[in-house]
């Protein structure tokens, strides 16, 4: 079975890990919100505002960080594949995808497409990773969905595994991504924006 | 056969349930304290800084409903003060009574600016001039005209 060199390196785990700290500390100091209402030491961001108002700004802070995370771990785990795609394609050995990898680098230079030199790659080679990177190839549009402001054109589709291709990279993003799916906007309608 | 229910969770339970009443009647105190302590500011404007020009007619009173919820106060509906000078309309706006580092908050909400009036814990009522650095005034003739010129036209 094939596995992505990416899942060997750390850094998927060290995002996830700073969301999961940001997400702590942000609930931690929710919680103790009420405290400061007869406390006497208050920060100053927090005189004169109310305590609902409050609670409001930390739900918006919990959702700018979901999806900032969504972007890093997006970006992280293409920048794995790109990376991997760059190492792979200089090996001088026998399998099949290297030396696809190594004719695709030859040909396009530093102008390595994600889906079709790497994705589309895989799945040819190995078929049985389609549907993994099928999955990946559903998130790329909401990486740029991210990307460029959470904005653009939508179109019909359907993306239900969008987080899918993290069961191969990370398992533990995938289950908590999954939970927080419905929480993009564009998922309940089954659009996606247009990739770009 | 159900599995008995863990006696870390009839804990857990058992204590917001404790926790849940207590706020209730205490925030039902805090209301009625807080929905005083708006009318007395209304007094003070309609009834005192400006009541000599209400009686000239440069000045029109009227009120208005707000409903609030808040925190362990429930939902409440608060009066809201309106002012017409001149045609232009200013409205003293209940925010709430769970405030950081105050009693309650009121807005004076005019066309092009809004300020907040703080109610402090000797039930003096303020307006906050700046928030970094902190400068607040208390409410008197002077700083409502102040606060008028500031967030109307």
């Amino acid at each position: 079975m094939p596995r992505f060199e990416a899942e060997r390196l750390q850094d998927l785990d060290e995002v996830f890990r700073w969301y999961e700290l940001q997400l702590l500390l942000l609930n931690e100091v929710d919680r103790q919100l009420p405290q400061l209402l007869s406390g006497d030491f208050i920060p100053e961001i927090y005189r004169d505002e109310s305590l609902d108002e409050l609670r409001k700004q930390f739900a918006s802070a919990r959702k700018h960080l979901r999806y900032a995370a969504m972007l890093h771990l997006l970006t992280t785990a293409e920048a794995l594949l790109r990376l991997d795609f760059e190492h792979l394609s200089k090996r001088k050995t026998k399998p099949v995808i290297f030396r696809r990898f190594r004719k695709i680098g030859r040909e396009r230079g530093e102008k390595i497409r994600l889906e079709e030199d790497i994705l589309d790659t895989w799945i040819e080679v190995y078929p049985e990773t389609a549907r993994s990177i099928r999955e990946f190839k559903g998130v790329v549009p909401l990486r740029d969905w991210l990307a460029h402001g959470r904005t653009g054109i939508q179109r019909s589709a359907g993306l239900s595994t969008k987080w899918g291709t993290f069961l191969i990279l990370h398992p533990k993003c995938c289950i908590r991504c999954r939970m927080r799916a419905d929480e993009i906007p564009w998922t309940d309608s089954g659009k996606r924006p247009q990739s770009r | 056969m159900k599995a008995p229910q863990s006696d870390e969770l009839k804990d857990f339970l058992v204590s917001r349930q404790q926790h849940a009443p207590a706020n209730e009647n205490g925030g039902k105190e805090r209301r009625r304290e807080w929905v005083a302590a708006i009318k007395r500011l209304y007094q003070k404007v309609t009834c005192e800084l400006l009541a000599e020009s209400i009686a000239q007619g440069l000045v029109t009173v009227s009120r208005d409903q707000k409903e609030i919820t808040e925190e362990c106060l429930g939902t409440y509906r608060v009066p809201e003060l309106v002012l017409v000078i001149g045609g232009e309309t200013v409205r003293f706006s209940p925010k709430g009574r769970n405030i950081i580092g105050a009693q309650g908050r009121v807005d004076l909400v005019g066309e092009l600016d809004t300020m907040t009036l703080v109610l402090d814990p000797a039930e003096d009522w303020n307006i906050v001039l700046s928030r970094v650095p902190r400068r607040a005034v208390a409410l008197d003739g002077k700083t409502l005209a102040d606060a008028l010129r500031r967030v109307m036209r």
